[in-house]
């Protein structure tokens, strides 16, 4: 049986990363948490993930800079990185658009409100699980 | 006592604090009150209410404006309601994840004892623990608490308040912190539920608080885990601490009221109290915690399908639900006409 692949969920919303966690559990990953930037790293650095689900918007260090450190860092580049952001039908009063979400170093991103199980689809088609 | 692991500390910005306590059956008051808040855009950040106690309780935290005003409070008194006490400098401390561990809550608990802190209320969501304090001792009781429980080694108490600047650089456009969120519905990411769980209520001495916080954490080695737990101050200064109970070994409906006997001093058993058997629902969307609206919504929700709710919590971005056992579908369909879920 193959080893389960970690994920690291980062967001300064604890109830989100529990929600998040509870569904890659029961999708049969293994879960690190880290609740901001500074942490989200020394996560990275304790336990290489595969993969990063990165909150933006966080104290002391916020996602974008994160992401920049991961991928800048040969040591970490390989990491997959899905970024959490307020891109949606349903947000009318951000001029952010998909096209701003792709020039950033992350590998994808997902809309906040976030949907779980589209969540869960982009977590399984980068891992090929 | 080994030293609980935790991953942070959240402070709050200063808010009004306010309590309101009835005798009555009726659940008016509280919709009224929170319709109120709800259609003058009013953001609640922390929400507790007990519903089936001779006295029903529900204290909210708001933004001080306008609460300062002593007409704007009096603008918000029901005609049902008894008393509406208001505490101008509270703030709100929450501790994360307890993973619904006794360890965690009783260590808190014990933690108060201790040190002797205040704590006015308390209640959880599935991830956090917030307890209601005066907003000048924030400081004090976190970097005393930081040395109690074990936190990463780079752990800063996190204000919940955003570098616009700092962002802007790596944004160059609008920030997503502007985004207004236009649904029909309001989106929920998911909704838990969990059946028969026991409720139960401590009536606490506070100065017993510490001894109290030591049982509750040996719970656990009972194979025991929480799913919700909330406090208030009763008249006689006792702490009324309510906890829904999951155990991994069944218990009979005979021995509920027993479950102590065998963990808690004889003297201490008369303040334990089986209150009923419960099942949990907990909800959780996209910002809850910064949007007005959702106490009302889900107030209005479980009235317009009679679903009676003995106890409800509105922490960070969760709201969570004790409801009488066997009820917690009905409530899952009562949110899901107000709500968008999964």
């Amino acid at each position: 049986m193959s080893e389960k692949q970690l994920v690291l969920v980062v967001d300064d919303d604890p109830d989100l990363v529990e929600a998040v966690s509870m569904k890659l559990e029961s999708e049969k990953f293994r879960v690190n948490k880290a609740y901001d930037g500074v942490e989200a790293m020394e996560k990275i650095k304790e336990e290489r993930p595969a993969l990063v689900i990165l909150d933006v918007m966080m104290p002391r260090k916020n996602g974008w800079v994160v992401c920049d450190e991961i991928k800048k860092s040969d040591q970490y580049k390989g990491i997959i990185v899905i970024l959490l952001t307020a891109v949606a039908d349903a947000v009318q009063t951000t001029s952010y658009t998909h096209h701003d979400g792709k020039t950033t170093l992350a590998d994808d991103y997902i809309p906040k409100p976030i949907d779980l199980d589209k969540l869960m689809e982009i977590v399984r088609d980068h891992l090929g699980s | 006592m080994n030293a609980i692991k935790m991953n942070g500390i959240k402070l709050s910005s200063r808010h009004v604090l306010l309590h309101q306590s009835f005798t009555q059956a009726s659940d008016s008051g509280p919709v009224h009150l929170y319709q109120q808040f709800s259609d003058d855009k009013i953001n609640i950040l922390f929400l507790s209410a007990a519903f089936f106690d001779k006295k029903k309780h529900i204290v909210c935290c708001v933004e001080p404006d306008p609460f300062d005003s002593v007409k704007e409070l009096d603008r918000l008194k029901s005609p049902r309601q008894e008393h509406l006490d208001c505490i101008h400098s509270a703030g709100i401390l929450s501790v994360y994840p307890h993973q619904f561990r006794l360890k965690s809550l009783g260590c808190l608990l014990y933690f108060f004892g201790v040190e002797k802190y205040k704590f006015y209320h308390l209640a959880s969501s599935p991830s956090m623990v917030s307890f209601t304090i005066d907003y000048k001792d924030q400081e004090a009781i976190a970097a005393s608490l930081a040395s109690h429980i074990d936190l990463p080694r780079s752990h800063t108490p996190y204000r919940q308040e955003v570098n616009m600047d700092e962002f802007i650089k790596y944004f160059k456009k609008e920030p997503e912190t502007a985004a207004a969120y236009v649904e029909e519905k309001i989106k929920t990411y998911a909704i838990q539920t969990r059946a028969n769980a026991m409720l139960f209520r401590f009536d606490i001495r506070t100065d017993l608080l510490c001894e109290w916080g030591g049982h509750i954490q040996r719970l656990e080695d009972l194979g025991m885990r929480f799913h919700y737990a909330s406090s208030f101050v009763s008249q006689e200064g006792l702490v009324r601490l309510f906890i829904a109970l999951e155990s991994e070994a069944p218990v009979s409906e005979k021995s509920k009221q027993h479950v102590f006997s065998d963990i808690f001093p004889k003297e201490l058993i008369p303040y334990c109290h089986f209150m009923a058997s419960s099942d949990i629902i907990s909800f959780h969307g996209p910002h809850f915690g910064d949007r007005y609206g959702i106490a009302a919504h889900t107030f209005s929700a479980m009235r317009h399908r009679s679903v009676p709710v003995l106890l409800i919590g509105c922490v960070g971005s969760s709201i969570t639900m004790v409801v009488p056992a066997g009820m917690s579908q009905k409530a899952k369909e009562a949110l899901s006409d107000f709500f968008e879920t999964p």
